[in-house]
């Protein structure tokens, strides 16, 4: 988890455009339960990307 | 991507609204899955056989909810009273207008492309296939009168 909010801060620096997120639960793939807990994060953190463009 | 059927519709059309107004007028594109893992049903006590029935009321629900100064919803799984939603997002009309679905069976793509959804892209096949499977889901929208997506 430590590695993925590491590499969140790397997104507007790199020139990325876009956050996404999932929603697993109870396993090791890409731990974080809430997409909406998770977006709210990187958008105090963040000031140009949007979330989820396709 | 929100797994639908594992929301209680108007907590997540407030949770919406209310990561809307964090955003500013940055854009929140919804993206929306079913999930196929019985484990994850099971632990969060959701019923999996009826997946598809829950996704398309919380759909339609959040559908209904977003710019809408009050609604009311009569469902198989939920009934909701007039309800108004609080925070209101700052882009409400916008946020449900075009919800992009997962989808991993032919089943669930036939049901995206026939309730408007758009499509994202979850699966490992080659490009053959997936070209395949766009002309099959534009091909189901043109069939209900809706653009190629």
């Amino acid at each position: 988890m430590d590695d993925t909010l590491s590499m969140g801060k790397l997104v507007e620096p790199l020139g990325f455009e876009s956050i996404w997120a999932t929603e697993p639960y109870g396993s090791a793939y890409f731990m974080q339960p809430n997409p909406l807990q998770y977006l709210a994060y990187w958008a105090g953190r963040t000031t140009r990307i949007d979330w989820g463009r396709r | 991507m929100i797994v639908a059927p594992w929301w209680n519709p108007v907590r997540l059309a407030h949770e919406i609204a209310m990561l809307d107004i964090l955003l500013k007028g940055r854009r929140l594109h919804l993206g929306i899955g079913r999930s196929i893992a019985p484990h994850e049903y099971a632990s969060l006590g959701y019923p999996i056989e009826q997946s598809h029935k829950y996704f398309y009321e919380v759909v339609q629900i959040l559908q209904a909810a977003d710019g809408a100064e009050r609604f009311t919803f009569d469902g198989e799984v939920y009934k909701i009273p007039l309800t108004t939603i609080r925070p209101q997002a700052r882009l409400g009309g916008e946020l449900a207008r075009k919800i992009n679905a997962a989808f991993s069976t032919p089943a669930s793509m036939r049901l995206a492309a026939q309730h408007g959804l758009g499509q994202l892209f979850v699966a490992g096949d080659n490009l053959d296939a997936m070209t395949a499977q766009v002309w099959q889901f534009n091909t189901i929208r043109a069939a209900h009168g809706l653009p190629p997506d």
